[in-house]
């Protein structure tokens, strides 16, 4: 058993308990209001009990219990908790890679599910203050209107945006065009490649209001919070872990 | 006890799901008749815009594209869809694109997150008129056979609307070997062992063992049943292209379904030719308007006679080699007789053909049956060495060309073709459309990615051990035992993932239904990756100017004109408006601090080629000779940024018989990542491998034509007089 082992089981001890502060029990609830059994103290949860005797029934092709399924379930149930004792006790989650892969899982989905949960709830100012900060995700481009005297690359009729006239026109061009006031005409090129734009509309760019772009906003705060959270926790626990690298891969 | 109250709540608990809504839209009778009305919309291109797009795009929800992403890969980390949306709009600075996740790797969750993501694009730009860059949702339905007969391979399923009224409710994903890797985790069973070896930074490894797991966990959707009927939260299947149209039209929805690596012989079975695609039941002619000629898993474009495999009635045979071309399985003989004391004696010569039938025994896995092999060993068998970027272990009876040239003749009076219009993409699994705009970053830009060291290569792809004199006998159960990874030949592969290419749409308007029409009348081309401008017309059509996409009747002599300019060279970084708005930080998290960045100079188009394809009259008619590229090759003068060629065929009238034309510009040589393939000459190859044998920091750029290639003209001869 090599030290990185015994490191690896003893971070995920300390991520099981993570996870049971995360998820735990919250100290004001009735102990006893939801419980179908208790094993070791350990309640088995109406909701859970629930749970699998509708899913016992699902798989009847009556769809419906039989008069001892109920019996059933809750005995299996108390196997369960039995089963998951003795799998504690002889450190299944430090060996057994798929009981690892659930539990950090879910880790990673509680910490995206709360910090969606707490950015859901923010508020009007929270996302106002995201969409201030991030003005670039919620702008609409300018537009230009030119006619085009000479050049060998046609311009497209219309209204076009400054990506457009560049794809004809070439970056610096476009942008002196995109500088034209309306009925001002640029020179453009050199020699026998000369040619002219005239300015024949401008609607500048703009920013789209905050209630036009409320679900933009609330859809970017929520990753932004979300993938925030994840890499915040880890950042933590890596100061308080001490992680000691011995081999170079 | 604190811990098995924290292992029930969370492994116990039970996870919430939220399911997708059947959409309830009624099939409009005139369904078909609109899109019949789309097709001949096509205008000349004049005036018209010319707007830049990937139509073929993954995001982690993809399972291989989850895979890709994580370190061991030499990936970044998880990038959610929604960094497609950003990519689009300030790296490569497209105009339009669409997520196309496998079917198989979705689940109603993830296809939701699929579509909020699309429609969370298109929401700043809803009330605009002039959307800055546009979204479409969609998938791929990943279709992989063990047989030629039962392989149809991919395609790409896209959808006009982005509501969930004009979605269907769930994705349609294939049987068989694609969706049992992407739901089975008993198929990716060494993956699980990664997690412990990568301890404490196992989170992707992790994430990726839950996301096959949880798409696993939905039912198979009942058979017999209308696809609008069906629940909400089942896996919905087709086998075949015929079920797959079938269960599209069921919803009635405006859908375009766009075939894609036909030539692929990373999991195309030897032997696979487009034949049986042809057939009515297998063709939606309204559905299949396009066909991906190029992504950046190569080129799928030109035909060629070589073949992987032979066909007789004792079974396979291996195909003696060409100047041109030498079968793997001819090259895997080749291998074992250089490890022979004797060369030429006789039990070195059964070793050699032992060593031909193991390799084509398991196909695909060939490389397996030699202990000891490496990349190099196989020089550039399989490979199409005179092609322009040819896709890994080229098919050529599943190319473009071959699928155009070829007839269907169930009823011989009435032979069938595939009538399709062209476009490339970048078939990127790292959430960024469009990675073609510039030639960098080869492990973060294309899929070249690889183990980071020797231990990790050998977790992943099992120890090759040592050469041997004799090659190694496997049945499908026996491989089934080896490293999952291993068979897949990803190590050989790496070479050939390149940039990607675009599809550039003719359009009157900045719209998404402009954008559809003009893909529905395959008024579209495609291009390596370069913003190459191209227009391809027939000059005398019966009612003047027509694009390239149109199809008619056609009895004089056509007349054709071809103008094209080439791409702006690319100046370094991110021009100063995206960095002042977006910032540094973002752009270099998102694509590596490199955007389309245009400089003022037009690369030049060097020469235009045309080529002729005669549509395939009867079936003993050798479609070798059918294909003619190029037909016509025109230089372009140099000094104008424009080439301007006009050309006409004289002997179109004398043939009688349905013709196609296109148009490819050839663009100045450029460095390109990749360019070289495996990079062989004189019988040594230096291959640039996506793990720890090639510096990541080394972009494999080996100079390459860029090109763009027009939709064909397709002109019918009509009835003989």
């Amino acid at each position: 058993m090599s030290r990185s082992w015994l490191l690896a089981g003893g971070m995920l001890v300390g991520a099981a308990l993570a996870v049971f502060y995360i998820v735990r029990v919250p100290d004001t609830v009735e102990p006893t209001a939801d419980a179908v059994a208790w094993v070791n103290d350990r309640p088995i949860s109406r909701s859970s009990y629930a749970n699998a005797l509708q899913a016992v029934a699902g798989d009847r092709k009556s769809g419906t219990l039989r008069e001892d399924d109920r019996e059933r379930v809750l005995q299996r149930l108390i196997d369960q908790e039995l089963l998951i004792d003795r799998a504690i006790e002889l450190g299944l989650p430090e060996r057994d890679p798929q009981i690892r892969n659930q539990l950090a899982t879910a880790m990673i989905e509680f910490l995206v599910r709360r910090a969606e949960d707490e950015a859901t709830a923010a508020d009007e100012a929270a996302l106002r203050a995201f969409y201030e900060e991030n003005h670039f995700r919620f702008e609409r481009s300018p537009q230009y209107r030119v006619a085009l005297e000479g050049g060998e690359v046609p311009l497209p009729d219309g209204l076009l945006l400054a990506k457009e006239l560049e794809q004809r026109l070439g970056p610096s061009a476009a942008r002196k065009v995109a500088e034209l006031e309306v009925g001002e005409l640029a020179i453009i090129g050199e020699d026998g490649g000369r040619y002219t734009v005239r300015m024949l509309e401008r609607r500048d760019g703009t920013l789209v209001p905050f209630n036009e772009a409320r679900d933009a906003v609330e859809a970017a705060y929520l990753r932004d919070r979300s993938e925030a959270a994840v890499r915040e926790f880890l950042e933590v626990a890596r100061q308080h872990t001490d992680i000691r690298v011995e081999a170079q891969p | 006890m604190l811990l098995v109250l924290a292992f029930w709540l969370v492994y116990g608990g039970g996870k919430e799901q939220h399911d997708g809504e059947i959409a309830q839209v009624a099939l409009a009778p005139e369904h078909v008749a609109a899109r019949a009305a789309g097709q001949k919309r096509a205008a000349p291109n004049e005036t018209n815009r010319i707007l830049f797009g990937d139509l073929h795009v993954h995001t982690t929800l993809s399972v291989d594209a989850f895979m890709w992403s994580l370190p061991l890969m030499g990936g970044e980390g998880v990038h959610p869809p929604a960094d497609a949306c950003d990519f689009a709009r300030f790296c490569s600075q497209l105009d339009f694109y669409a997520l196309t996740d496998h079917a198989e790797a979705l689940n109603p969750r993830t296809w939701k997150m699929s579509r909020d993501s699309v429609r969370q694009c298109n929401a700043v730009a809803a009330e605009s008129a002039q959307p800055d860059v546009i979204a479409f949702t969609g998938y791929e339905w990943t279709q992989v056979g063990l047989t030629p007969e039962e392989h149809y391979g991919h395609k790409n399923v896209i959808f006009k609307y982005d509501t969930d009224e004009e979605l269907p409710a769930r994705p349609i994903s294939a049987p068989g070997l694609a969706a049992r890797a992407f739901s089975k985790i008993s198929a990716l069973w060494p993956l699980l062992t990664l997690p412990v070896r990568a301890f404490p930074e196992q989170q992707s490894y992790l994430d990726f063992a839950r996301h096959i797991r949880e798409n696993g966990q939905y039912p198979i959707c009942p058979e017999g049943v209308n696809s609008k009927e069906l629940p909400p939260t089942c896996r919905e299947r087709a086998a075949s292209p015929d079920v797959l149209f079938r269960k599209i039209n069921e919803w009635g929805l405006d859908t375009i379904v766009i075939p894609h690596g036909s030539t692929w012989g990373f999991y195309t079975p030897l032997g696979y030719t487009w034949d049986k695609q042809l057939r009515a039941d297998l063709d939606d002619a309204n559905l299949q308007r396009l066909v991906e000629v190029f992504s950046g898993h190569g080129n799928s474009e030109e035909y060629r006679s070589f073949r992987s495999a032979t066909f007789t009635e004792d079974g396979m045979e291996c195909p003696e080699p060409t100047d041109d071309y030498e079968a793997c399985c001819w090259r895997a003989g080749e291998v074992i007789r250089d490890r022979c004391e004797d060369p030429s004696s006789d039990l070195c010569q059964q070793r050699v053909d032992k060593a031909r039938a193991d390799y084509l025994r398991v196909a695909l896995a060939g490389h397996v049956t030699l202990p000891g092999e490496d990349v190099p060993d196989w020089n550039e068998c399989g490979q199409c060495t005179d092609c322009y970027l040819a896709a890994y272990q080229y098919r050529p009876a599943g190319s473009v060309q071959y699928m155009l040239a070829k007839g269907d003749f169930e009823n011989p009076d009435e032979p069938r073709h595939a009538t399709m219009g062209f476009i490339a993409s970048s078939d990127n699994h790292s959430a960024r459309p469009g990675t073609g705009y510039k030639e960098f970053a080869r492990l973060q830009m294309t899929d070249a990615r690889g183990a980071p060291s020797e231990s990790w290569r050998k977790s992943m792809f099992g120890d090759r051990g040592q050469p041997e004199l004799e090659s190694t006998t496997y049945t499908i159960d026996t491989l089934m035992e080896r490293p999952p990874f291993e068979l897949m030949w990803m190590e050989r592969q790496a070479s050939f993932f390149i940039t990607g290419g675009l599809v550039a749409v003719h359009v009157a308007e900045r719209s998404r239904e402009a954008i559809w029409d003009a893909m529905q009348s395959r008024n579209v081309y495609g291009t390596s990756g370069d913003r190459i401008l191209l227009w391809f017309d027939l000059k005398n059509g019966p009612e003047g100017v027509l694009p390239m996409g149109s199809e008619l009747e056609f009895s004089s002599t056509p007349k054709f004109e071809v103008r094209a300019a080439g791409s702006f060279e690319q100046k370094p970084g991110c021009p100063p408006d995206v960095i002042q708005s977006v910032g540094e930080e973002r752009l270099e998290q998102i694509c590596a601090g490199e955007c389309y960045n245009p400089g003022d100079r037009r690369r030049r188009i060097s020469r235009i080629e045309v080529i002729r394809i005669q549509r395939q009259r009867t079936e003993d008619e050798p479609i070798d000779d059918l294909i003619e590229d190029p037909w016509k090759t025109i230089p372009c003068p140099e000094g104008p940024e424009l080439c301007v060629v006009e050309f006409e065929d004289p002997s179109y009238g004398e043939l009688g018989r349905d013709l196609l034309y296109y148009a490819r510009a050839i663009q100045e040589p450029t460095p390109t990542v990749n360019g070289g393939g495996l990079r062989c000459r004189g019988g040594e190859c230096e291959p640039c491998y996506g793990n720890f044998r090639t510096a990541g920091d080394d972009d494999c750029l080996v100079d390459t034509e860029e090109r763009a290639w027009s939709s064909p003209i397709f002109l019918l001869a009509g009835p003989e007089p």
